[in-house]
């Protein structure tokens, strides 16, 4: 659950029971006076296994608080941690096998090597980790997103909707400490958009996996369980149990503001 | 990561492409010159006439110098010689001494030229003059009489079954034998054949002793063949010849190695063919590790998004190292192993070309073994991940966050480093400049200068990319954009994509700059030597022979009451030790005899310094080249060895300007005759007295007695150049392989970059623009890059090539040819255009609704 927001960082009092915890990120691009502030001292914490949607409009922050959040660029200034660990500590290797392991990842598009099998997109991380693939494991994932006779296609020849089932099953395949989600339904038309999200939603139900998705569709948004609203860098909104008409007015008063 | 690697190679085929054709291209010309450089070192041919000699003694043939490098320290290099090293009769004392000796036999020649009966000169096999030897020689070889009887009195021969055969000459028969004198007459006695009955590599005459003296007035010892005692084994012997004659000047030959003393020519070419392959192996690779860092970066550029994806999901920098390593790894091991075929075509076709410089003897055999080709492949395959680990660089610095992102915007401007290093290099070119100008350097110096200045610039071009296409788009977008929307399309394109129009234009910079530098840096130095040659020689008549004119014509025809003053010209090379940026280097200079009461009459070498006429057997005039070379000046004491190896010191009297289309070093034309093998002149330079009448005829008389010599009102200029013209030709041949590779770049860079935009093509069709439009828009773009690059290249390479002609000749002007001109261009023009439109028109063959739709 969302239990604080806003910038009051000093509320935590067990560090370590959030399995994503964010104090006081600030990430500012550029020097002098054409600096941007793209996150500003923002603090968050995400209990394990929970969907939380990360809504705002365009120049929000969004994608920067994604970036910071899941060690993929570093924040000017806060703490982010990942369990008990905090990123900034890592170097970049640590930082790196920390994604491979302990991080998942769905992208809006390209998230698939062309070069490899949908088997050989899964089970990839763990080939880059250099560990056995857990059989029971897999084949657990497989049924669950559903792509159990397509695993010697290549990616080409999937449609939008079974590359992104891939990638889901690629992200679940290391039992993450948790999915990171893109707008991973951003290119996809409604349907398909429908039963992606309900993967999602089965991997925090089913699985207990802990998922944090951007996205600016308060349609998707209805499917988690809590959604953070970001305007210029800043946490300005949550929502429990959020419905998309509620997200829906919540966003155009952001725009309007904005 | 191997067979990760391997899956992402066969995916992206296309993505290696120019790497591949790079490599595969690099493994073919390097196993060729690994096929030459091997083939150089082991030249020789099976002894023939020294094959039944347990041990040959002959001279050394190259000469050991001790020179200081920069450090202080001394080292020895050896330099081969031109000339065959004489023999002292008194060796031979010493050998017989030697236990193990059976007996000690003399091989004495000379390089003869045959006449038939009716006054048909014949020509030896493979074109090389027939040499006559002793008859007693005859046991040390494979030679057995054939026909006929063996030659008893002085006036009797045996000739070779080849040559008699091609002459029709039979037992009973006459010919005519000349060396350095008039021809005399011989009767065949007989005939003699090799054992196996194969026709001998060089044709041979047997006499006797005293006719060959006859002949050739100081015949000299070839070689002293040994005949070992029964059961002493060739080695053995050899190393027991050695140890008591105690002596470097001298060389014992055993086995194969004898045919190495037989035939010096095979010797002689071999380290040559051993400076050239390695000259050509080693530019090669340099271009090769230039255009496969172009290709390996590109390709990494366009797989962006894919590493940025691995970096994301938790791929280490090392990981997508070893990753574009162990791609680098398997291209290089297929195209290396694919290349070695075509370097064994390419190495056949090499030779035949040599042989037809004459770089090599006609029937120059190629040593082929495993070993070039292991190392072409393992050189290849080190070439590939040199490139490609130093291109690593930016695939590690591809930031996972460029996943997440559009397509990667272009960083604008040019960054602080590049700026700063862009002007250093250009500082650089300029300090290659003026030093190039302040010192008076030999061609070969002045060659690497040009190239390396040329070089630096082509860096700094390609450092300072994006500057160089903004100025250049500038400067042609307004004039492309007048030509209707799509003119204003291309113009827009180019303007927003300075970094692409840089790549693209980039290679096009590297080969027109190169190409342009090299040609006519030859052309140049071809036209300054044709230069001197036509004005240095004030002679009114030029007699001549194909294999040389004999020492007396000089006399005779200086003698004759029409002619004012003549003097024959001796050919050979000279050994110095000359001095570069501090530390010694052993040089090999063109020498020339003459005799010094023509210099000024027939010759003008045009003195600088001193006075030429005043040269004689203890003195040495140079050229300005040879005089900055070597540090000296009027009244030094050069020290030189002779072609044959003889030390030689002697005061320069004078410093001449013409010594590049002449010779490097003058000397006085009996001592340098003395020192060569032929000992005959080159051609005789006649100055007539301008009152005379019927020069010619009388000219003519007095040659009549030399069969072959051939009277000219002036030098064939063609002639002279022989040796720098087959110099030139090596240096077309680097060119054509540099212009290779730039191709692969050029193509490589363009179909890739134009590959890339299929969505932006797509887009534009949607929204209205005709197939036929694209095309022209493209066709727009495309001539702005040539333009550019052909313009910058030719641009960047005037200053080398006013560099070498302000050198020269004092004349900033190169030697250019229009048509060679307009050929690079073309060539490059078309390469370019190949590389954008043919990718073009693919792309529009797809339906622009699954372009847009797929993936980058």
């Amino acid at each position: 659950m969302v239990r604080s927001w806003g910038q009051q960082g000093d509320v935590f009092a067990a560090k370590g029971r959030y399995a994503v915890q964010l104090t006081d990120l600030t990430k500012q691009f550029g020097e002098g006076p054409t600096a941007v502030l793209a996150l500003d001292r923002v603090s968050l914490g995400i209990e394990p296994g929970t969907f939380t949607a990360v809504m705002g409009p365009s120049g929000s922050g969004k994608s920067t608080f994604l970036h910071c959040a899941a060690g993929l660029d570093r924040p000017t200034s806060g703490e982010v941690r990942l369990g008990g660990q905090d990123l900034a500590a890592l170097r970049e290797r640590r930082l790196t096998e920390l994604r491979r392991t302990r991080i998942g990842f769905v992208f809006q598009a390209f998230n698939l090597l062309p070069s490899l099998t949908v088997e050989q997109n899964i089970t990839l991380p763990l080939r880059l980790a250099g560990k056995e693939v857990d059989a029971a494991w897999f084949h657990h994932i497989m049924t669950t997103v559903g792509l159990g006779d397509c695993l010697a296609r290549f990616p080409a020849q999937l449609s939008g909707g079974q590359q992104q089932r891939v990638a889901i099953a690629r992200a679940l395949v290391t039992r993450p400490q948790v999915i990171f989600a893109d707008e991973p339904t951003g290119a996809l038309d409604p349907q398909t958009a429908r039963d992606i999200l309900g993967l999602l939603r089965q991997a925090v139900t089913d699985l207990h996996q802990t998922v944090i998705m951007v996205t600016h569709d308060p349609v998707a948004a209805a499917h988690t369980d809590h959604a953070v609203f970001l305007s210029t860098g800043r946490i300005v909104d949550e929502m429990g149990a959020p419905s998309a008409d509620r997200v829906a007015e919540v966003l155009s008063g952001l725009r309007r503001t904005a | 990561m191997l067979s990760l690697a391997l899956l992402t190679l066969k995916a992206r085929k296309g993505g290696f492409a120019g790497t591949f054709v790079a490599l595969l291209l690099g493994a073919a010309v390097l196993s060729a010159c690994g096929m030459l450089l091997e083939s150089g070192i082991r030249a020789g041919s099976s002894p023939e006439r020294y094959a039944a000699a347990d041990a040959v003694v002959a001279g050394r043939q190259e000469v050991e110098l001790t020179l200081k490098d920069l450090d202080g320290s001394s080292l020895k290099e050896s330099q081969p010689l031109p000339e065959r090293v004489p023999l002292a009769a008194s060796v031979a004392d010493r050998i017989t001494g030697v236990d193990g000796v059976r007996s000690v036999i003399a091989d004495i020649g000379a390089a003869v030229r045959l006449v038939t009966g009716d006054g048909q000169p014949v020509a030896g096999r493979h074109g090389s003059a027939p040499e006559a030897h002793n008859w007693s020689g005859l046991s040390l070889g494979d030679f057995r009489l054939t026909a006929g009887h063996a030659p008893r009195t002085a006036g009797e021969i045996a000739l070779d079954t080849e040559i008699a055969g091609r002459a029709g000459i039979r037992p009973g028969d006459e010919v005519r034998l000349m060396t350095t004198s008039v021809p005399r007459t011989f009767e065949v006695a007989g005939l003699v054949t090799l054992k196996d009955g194969r026709a001998p590599r060089r044709s041979v005459a047997f006499m006797s002793e005293p006719a060959l003296r006859q002949l050739a007035p100081a015949p000299s010892a070839y070689a002293f063949g040994v005949l070992a005692a029964p059961g002493t084994s060739p080695e053995r012997l050899a190393d027991d010849i050695k140890a008591a004659l105690d002596d470097d000047t001298l060389a014992v030959h055993t086995g194969e190695g004898r045919g190495r003393v037989e035939f010096l020519d095979i010797t002689a070419s071999g380290s040559n063919l051993v400076v050239l392959a390695a000259a050509v192996g080693g530019n090669v690779l340099l271009i090769a590790v230039f255009v496969l860092f172009a290709t390996t970066s590109l390709s990494i550029r366009h797989r962006r998004r894919e590493i940025a994806l691995l970096r994301a999901i938790g791929t280490t920098p090392g990981q997508i190292r070893r990753l574009v390593a162990a791609e680098a790894a398997v291209t290089g091991l297929v195209a290396g192993a694919l290349g070695c075929p075509v370097g064994l075509v390419l190495v056949y076709w090499l030779r035949d070309r040599f042989a037809g410089h004459g770089i090599v003897p006609p029937d120059f055999g190629l040593a082929i073994s495993p070993l070039p080709f292991l190392a072409a492949v393992l050189v290849t395959v080190l070439t590939a991940l040199v490139a490609v680990l130093s291109a690593s660089g930016r695939a590690t610095r591809i930031r996972p966050t460029e996943a997440l992102g559009e397509a990667a915007l272009e960083a604008p401007g040019l960054g602080r480093g590049r700026k700063v290093a862009g002007s250093v290099l250009l500082v650089l070119a300029a300090g290659i400049f003026a030093a190039g100008l302040a010192q008076n350097a030999d061609f070969f110096t002045l060659v690497g200068l040009a190239n390396s200045l040329v070089l630096l610039l082509v860096i700094a071009v390609a450092v300072l990319g994006p500057l160089v296409s903004r100025a250049a788009v500038r400067l042609l977008g307004p004039l492309v954009n007048r030509t209707g929307v799509t003119g204003f399309l291309a113009a827009a394109n180019t303007r927003a994509n300075v970094g692409r129009l840089a790549g693209a234009i980039t290679p096009l910079v590297l080969a027109v700059a190169f190409a342009s530098t090299v040609v006519f840096t030859q052309t140049t130095g071809l036209r300054e030597s044709a230069d001197q040659l036509r004005s240095g020689l004030v002679a009114d008549h030029v007699l001549t022979a194909p294999s040389g004119v004999s020492p007396e014509l000089a006399h005779k025809v200086r003698d004759m009451k029409q002619v004012r003053s003549a003097t024959g010209i001796v050919k050979s090379k000279v050994v110095a030790v000359g001095r570069l940026l501090g530390a010694e280097a052993s040089v090999s200079l063109s020498a020339q005899g003459v005799d010094p009461r023509a210099l000024g009459t027939a010759l003008d070498l045009r003195s600088r310094a001193g006075d030429l006429t005043t040269l004689s057997d203890t003195s040495v005039a140079i050229s300005t080249t040879t005089a900055s070379w070597l540090g000296l000046g009027v009244g030094d004491t050069a020290r030189l060895y002779l072609g044959d190896g003889t030390p030689f010191r002697g005061q320069v009297v004078a410093v001449y300007e013409r010594g590049f289309g002449f010779a490097e070093v003058t000397l006085e034309h009996d001592l340098l005759l003395a020192h060569t093998t032929r000992k005959v002149d080159a051609s005789v330079l006649v100055r007539s007295d301008p009152t005379a009448s019927g020069v010619p005829e009388a000219l003519s008389d007095v040659a009549a007695d030399y069969p072959g010599t051939v009277l000219r009102d002036g030098l064939a200029v063609d002639d002279q150049l022989t040796e720098q013209q087959a110099n030139a030709w090596v240096n077309y041949l680097v060119v054509g392989l540099i212009i290779a590779y730039t191709a692969i770049t050029v193509v490589n860079t363009l179909a890739m970059s134009t590959g890339a935009r299929r969505r932006e093509f797509a887009l534009l069709r949607l929204s209205g623009t005709a197939r036929r439009q694209v095309v022209g828009m493209m066709r727009r773009e495309t001539v702005i890059v040539i333009v550019a690059g052909v313009g910058i290249g030719t641009l960047l390479s005037a200053f080398p090539l006013i560099l070498v002609s302000l050198a020269l000749s004092d004349s900033p002007w190169p030697a250019v040819s229009g048509l060679g001109c307009l050929a690079i261009a073309g060539a490059t023009a078309v390469l370019a255009a190949a590389g954008t439109m043919v990718p073009t028109r693919v792309l529009l063959r797809i339906r622009p609704v699954e372009a847009i739709g797929g993936k980058e």
